[in-house]
């Protein structure tokens, strides 16, 4: 999927400033956004930063020069985007941003899912399982990614945790968002701590690495994640080595961005915080989300 | 000493396994024009790179003007007042011919502090210095990859006649040239030894030194075969001498024992 | 003969000529490409690859080429980030940072005059430099907030951002050093002809050492500026930021192969491939293409500069003799 632009007989042109479509977890986010343009016949420019901060400050810039009315932007570094974020309030273009929160008056509003309460209240699910299902005790592992999002999922689940004191947190590792890393790491660590008998990741590849890196080692571990698609997770949640992941909605939160930004170009108010649950699937409910 | 400008004794060179130099001396006159000349891998360019500093012997003496040289460098070498032409000129192709002639000796002036290349003094220089050889070329400022074979020796030979060099070593001048350019380069040896600049000229072509030098020195395979008054020696001499290595004149003496060249016979 | 006059006209000034055309091109089919906004946006971002250009010029110059300069990149960034939280005050960590730079360079430069060809040894240096970034960093990109980096990424100077004036200043200094002193020359000299360099005594390994420690700490100050704009010191900075360099100074007109060399052919060629890259997206094209539009750009002007220079050689050499007078 490439960007495009769909075409509009006289309306508003938004730029639409992804994270990177090699994920298709933004491939999701930018339908969503076009499905909404063309319903309300806007210019939609897509621009790809392919996960790179400096493009993606370099792009925003671009989108300044062209004049658009707004921006809909799914931020990589929040620190790097500052800059070009109060070019664009000189501009008078107003920006909404995608799954991270940006302290900056002319972002007017977050769209997606509040990564640090969501996690909060999925450690919550968690702890619930361990002290029913383990009897109270759980030797942890996480696996994570250094961006912003997923230390903040993270962080949530920790907090959480902390209401079941026998659960022990015993290792993190780092799968840097990419399949083969994390696996990797996954490995290592389940190999350097024989008695990890959960693990929770914080990212779709993560999951992905330590399923395999838990089957691989024929290890008993019940897995709690944070997926996008989950295509690659329904065999595991039957085969009942998942035990739950957050799904969010990427779809809907690319609409919504584009859509409250043509409300408020049109004049009307619009709420700072559009955000939605996230589902916990579980081998109860997987049929729905097949 | 001797009236002797450069005096080499004893000068041996090894690269590795093969030894290029043996035993090797050389005499050279105030104001001489000697020919250094034999066959492929006789050791010629080796020898003259070592009296130019290019590179360092292993055992012997170099003595200059009376003065024993312990120079290690080009630097050091045309300090001595040595000057050497490459045989395949050792000009950089995208420099100037300014820039060639003055490289690594650039005339430098005082900008707020700094020393900044003088460009225009070291043009004109340039100019006065080709036009003191009696050569000319399109102009001191185009690269001198846009000259012709004959101009750009014009330029090596003005490097290493322009800076009051006492000796100019010259590595196969006259190959690859025609006939006019051969006769410039004849011209410029003899200007050069009038004006009591000493030449040694490494080349093939037996009938350039009878032209303007006095003496041969005939090497092979590292060692010195013998040496030549110009007058006193013929073609068929110098061939014989060059294929055999050996010297009529000395046949006499024992195959294995290296006379040290005295004067001419 | 006037066409080898217009031909080595062409040769030098073909990048500004192509720049200008371009420029012209542009704000003729985008009504926003000619605006005071955007000009400083794309000046500012050619602004690290100018800096470092300029160091990978002399380093072209002298037949040589450097591929470490992105992961010093991130090795300044990291560092500078860690020692501003540290409390280092600003004024200090700069210095310093250039001097960090320097000394990778300064290694490069040593090794390579061990003989080893510099296509190695700087591609060893980016797989290492970039690790001990992550090693020191954990992989974490942390946030830089001190006024000074704040000014330097996004503050100006009578209207001309700093990064660009920055970048300006660098290559003014680096057009003085190439071409009016002894170093610039014997740089070029070095490449051009290295025996020919070092029978007329030249210190050839003094030469490329200083070559690449320039390359290095030019690659720590265009960090710096990186970091700043940026806001965050991070190991990924600067990925494949070489290959634009490169891509940069090639296109003006430096020769890979040595002896020939331009700093305001750097200038001009970072100058394109940003204007090139933001006037397509400017125009909507997608800006996959922009990659493959200035690999073909690249692949022209290196055709052009060596066609063309083959071309003067051969009809200087036709030319007549000059009689003596």
């Amino acid at each position: 999927m490439g960007p495009q632009q769909a075409t509009a007989q006289d309306g508003y042109t938004i730029c639409f400033v992804t994270f990177s479509l090699q994920i298709a977890y933004f491939q999701s986010s930018v339908s969503g956004g076009e499905r909404a343009a063309e319903e309300l016949g806007v210019e939609l420019i897509v621009l790809d930063p392919q996960a790179d901060a400096t493009r993606q400050v370099t792009l925003v810039e671009d989108c300044i020069s062209r004049q658009v009315d707004a921006i809909v932007l799914d931020p990589i570094e929040s620190n790097s985007l500052m800059g070009p974020i109060t070019q664009a309030e000189e501009a008078g273009i107003p920006i909404v941003t995608l799954d991270t929160y940006i302290d900056h008056p002319n972002v007017l509003a977050l769209i997606g899912v509040p990564q640090y309460e969501a996690s909060l209240e999925f450690g919550q699910y968690v702890a619930g399982y361990i002290a029913g299902a383990m009897g109270g005790e759980a030797r942890i592992g996480l696996m994570i990614a250094s961006s912003e999002v997923q230390l903040a999922r993270r962080d949530g689940f920790i907090e959480a945790l902390k209401s079941v004191p026998g659960a022990v947190i015993v290792a993190e590792g780092d799968g840097r968002n990419i399949l083969e890393t994390a696996t990797a790491e996954a490995e290592n660590m389940l190999t350097a701590n024989p008695d990890i008998n959960l693990i929770y990741a914080t990212g779709d590849p993560q999951l992905q690495g330590g399923l395999a890196a838990g089957l691989s080692q024929n290890r008993e571990i019940a897995f709690f994640g944070w997926d996008d698609i989950p295509q690659p997770f329904i065999v595991p949640l039957e085969e009942g080595r998942l035990v739950g992941f957050l799904k969010q909605s990427p779809d809907y939160g690319g609409e919504q961005g584009v859509r409250i930004l043509v409300q408020h170009l049109n004049g009307e108010a619009i709420p700072d915080r559009v955000s939605y649950n996230p589902s916990i699937v579980t081998p109860y409910n997987v049929d729905d989300f097949r | 000493m001797t009236g002797n400008y450069v005096e080499m004794r004893g000068i041996t060179k090894t690269f590795g396994a093969v030894t290029a130099l043996s035993d090797v001396a050389l005499n050279l006159p105030y104001g001489g024009v000697l020919g250094l000349i034999g066959d492929n891998a006789a050791g010629k360019s080796t020898l003259m790179k070592i009296l130019a500093g290019s590179i360092s012997h292993d055992h012997g003496e170099i003595t200059i003007n009376g003065e024993q040289a312990a120079f290690t460098n080009p630097i050091g070498a045309r300090e001595a007042g040595i000057e050497m032409i490459y045989q395949d000129f050792a000009l950089v192709p995208e420099l100037t011919v300014a820039q060639n002639i003055f490289l690594g000796r650039e005339i430098t002036r005082s900008r707020a502090g700094i020393r900044v290349l003088d460009r225009d003094t070291m043009n004109s220089r340039a100019e006065e210095m080709i036009g003191a050889l009696g050569l000319r070329v399109p102009a001191v400022t185009l690269p001198v990859q846009a000259l012709s074979g004959g101009q750009q020796q014009a330029v090596a030979i003005a490097r290493a006649t322009g800076f009051e060099a006492k000796l100019v070593i010259m590595d196969e001048p006259t190959a690859n040239l025609g006939a006019p350019a051969i006769e410039k380069v004849r011209e410029t040896i003899t200007r050069l030894k009038s004006s009591g600049v000493a030449v040694i000229i490494i080349s093939h072509r037996l009938e350039d030194i009878f032209a303007v030098g006095d003496r041969f020195m005939v090497m092979k395979q590292g060692r010195v075969v013998g040496e030549r008054d110009v007058r006193d020696t013929d073609n068929a001499d110098l061939v014989e001498m060059i294929v055999t290595g050996q010297d009529p004149r000395k046949v006499k003496a024992r195959p294995d024992q290296e006379k040290v060249p005295t004067s001419a016979t | 003969m006037d066409k080898r006059t217009l031909a080595v006209f062409f040769v030098r000034y073909g990048m500004f000529i192509a720049l200008a055309l371009w420029m012209i091109g542009m704000s003729l089919s985008s009504e926003h490409f000619l605006t005071m906004t955007n000009l400083l946006n794309v000046s500012r971002q050619a602004a690290p690859i100018i800096i470092i250009g300029v160091g990978m010029t002399f380093v072209m110059a002298t037949a040589g080429i450097d591929l470490s300069v992105g992961s010093t990149v991130a090795l300044v960034s990291v560092l500078t980030a860690s020692w501003l939280v540290l409390g280092v005050p600003a004024v200090v960590v700069i210095p310093l940072i250039v001097i960090a730079g320097a000394a990778i360079g300064a290694l490069n430069g040593f090794v390579i005059t061990l003989g080893v060809p510099a296509f190695v040894v700087t591609l060893a240096t980016l797989t290492s430099v970039r690790g001990v970034a992550f090693v020191y960093s954990n992989g974490y990109a942390v946030p830089i907030a001190d006024p000074v980096f704040v000014w330097i990424g996004r503050g100006d100077v009578l209207g001309i951002n700093t990064p660009f004036l920055i970048a300006v200043i660098v290559a003014a200094l680096g057009w003085f050093l190439l071409n009016r002193t002894r170093f610039g020359l014997h740089a070029l000299a070095t490449g051009g002809r290295e025996e020919a360099a070092r029978v007329m005594g030249l210190s050839i390994n003094r030469i490329k050492v200083m070559v690449y420690a320039l390359t290095g700490a030019l690659a720590g100050l265009a960090g710096v500026v990186i970091s700043a704009r940026l806001s965050n010191g991070s190991p990924n900075a600067g990925v494949m930021l070489e290959l634009e360099v490169i891509a940069a100074t090639v296109l003006g007109g430096t020769s890979l192969f040595g002896g020939r060399a331009t700093i305001m052919g750097t200038v001009a060629g970072a100058l394109l491939i940003n204007f090139v890259r933001n006037g397509l997206n400017l125009l909507g094209v997608n800006p996959y293409w922009v990659q493959v539009v200035t690999g073909i750009i690249l692949v022209i002007a290196v055709l052009m500069n060596t066609v063309l220079n083959r071309k003067v050689e051969s009809w200087a050499r036709a030319a007549p003799e000059v009689k003596s007078s």
